[in-house]
């Protein structure tokens, strides 16, 4: 199975790298309005993966016939002012993510100490959880400040059915791992034993999706800190 | 004629581009019920070395199995796409950079990890990077997609424009 991730990330890596996705001169240029290309690829991507969403909610199972785990990413203040960080970090070395993946394999040789930077950010992020969530508003430690946050919106045709990706809603687990802020270890302690009661994210829900949220839905969802 | 750093290749055009991308994210969905997402993945090599409790979440140690071989598999992509694109070669070419600022190979090093300090810790804190929030987030029509992407677009124009139109013109 391992096998089929990798060549995911193999098509990928060539997607990535023959559009130009991870060329410093492209990405300065995107930033410079002076090239369309990044603009026509994010756009055309998301134009086409949009529908393509709306279709797999409608059917709401996946090729092998698992319900379609499609949870939101949660909302909190990290995500602006990590995405300035990002941003800049973007602009300076003029990849993201995968496209530093990309110029490595490329044989970029100065990607190898952006990929040396990410890992030491990302690895300093961890460790400062604890300290930044309560500043931040981000979730408990044990879903992280990207994951595991379900909420339905939108009936898609009635036949969803999403389940929980997220780690199952366990006080004693929250408390212990050393989530920070009194906030949060409450919420966590407030929160039913049983993980399938109907756990609400990002708030109360509006009136119409309250109304949609009723009936024969199965709702499995960690919490999420309010916004 | 648009040409890459790589071998001066030719880029696809942008609407293939595009729609290869969106490919990979609706079939590992659909194939593999995968959301699309690369920098949750740094977070997956962490979890290798760094033993604090957010990298020992029972929800990030689940998705190494296929977040690891996804990472790999993107270095073989950009390999495999210098190999059969005009050979594969070791180089610190980093095209404008090179020409507005001719920085020698350490400078290089010191301001791309200065940059991927700033990679790894922002997309972490924002819960995403461009396939996560980007790609996948707006496509999903997610708040948190939005606002993530709104965010590191404008900080990525301010600061490539401070670099490029200011500093470069010096």
């Amino acid at each position: 199975m391992q096998a089929v991730y990798l060549l995911f990330g193999v098509v990928f890596g060539w997607t990535l790298s023959r559009s130009g996705a991870g060329d410093y001169d492209l990405i300065q240029k995107m930033f410079l309005f002076q090239d369309f290309q990044l603009y026509g690829i994010i756009g055309t991507a998301v134009a086409i993966t949009a529908p393509g969403l709306y279709l797999m909610k409608r059917r709401g199972r996946t090729a092998g016939g698992a319900p379609v785990a499609l949870g939101e990413k949660p909302r909190h203040r990290g995500n602006v002012v990590g995405g300035i960080l990002f941003g800049i970090g973007w602009s300076i070395t003029g990849m993201c993510p995968g496209p530093i993946l990309v110029n490595i394999g490329e044989g970029k040789l100065y990607a190898l100490a952006a990929l040396a930077g990410t890992l030491v950010g990302a690895a300093l992020f961890g460790t400062s959880y604890p300290r930044l969530a309560p500043k931040l508003g981000l979730p408990p430690l044990a879903q992280g400040a990207g994951g595991g946050c379900l909420r339905r919106r939108w009936a898609w045709g009635g036949r969803v059915d999403w389940r929980g990706t997220a780690a199952p809603v366990d006080a004693g687990a929250g408390a212990s791992a050393g989530v920070a802020g009194a906030r949060h270890r409450r919420r966590l302690t407030a929160a039913p034993a049983d993980s399938g009661a109907a756990q609400r994210c990002g708030g109360a829900l509006r009136p119409r999706q309250r109304r949609l949220a009723r009936g024969a839905w199965d709702f499995a969802i960690a919490p999420c800190v309010p916004r | 004629m648009k040409q890459l750093i790589l071998n001066g290749i030719t880029p696809y055009h942008w609407a293939w581009g595009g729609a290869g991308v969106a490919l990979v994210t609706l079939s590992l969905l659909y194939l593999t019920n995968k959301r699309l997402g690369v920098s949750t993945g740094f977070e997956s090599v962490c979890s290798l070395v760094v033993k604090a409790p957010y990298f020992r979440r029972a929800a990030l140690l689940s998705s190494n199995g296929w977040r690891l071989p996804m990472l790999v598999g993107l270095v073989l992509g950009g390999a495999l796409s210098a190999v059969l694109g005009g050979g594969w070669a070791p180089t610190w070419n980093a095209g404008m950079l090179d020409t507005v600022f001719a920085l020698g190979p350490a400078a290089k090093v010191a301001l791309m990890f200065g940059g991927g300090l700033l990679v790894g810790f922002g997309t972490r804190l924002a819960g995403g990077c461009t396939s996560g929030h980007g790609i996948f987030g707006l496509s999903n029509f997610e708040p948190s997609g939005l606002v993530s992407t709104l965010s590191f677009m404008a900080a990525g124009v301010v600061t490539t424009n401070i670099v490029y139109r200011v500093l470069g013109a010096l």
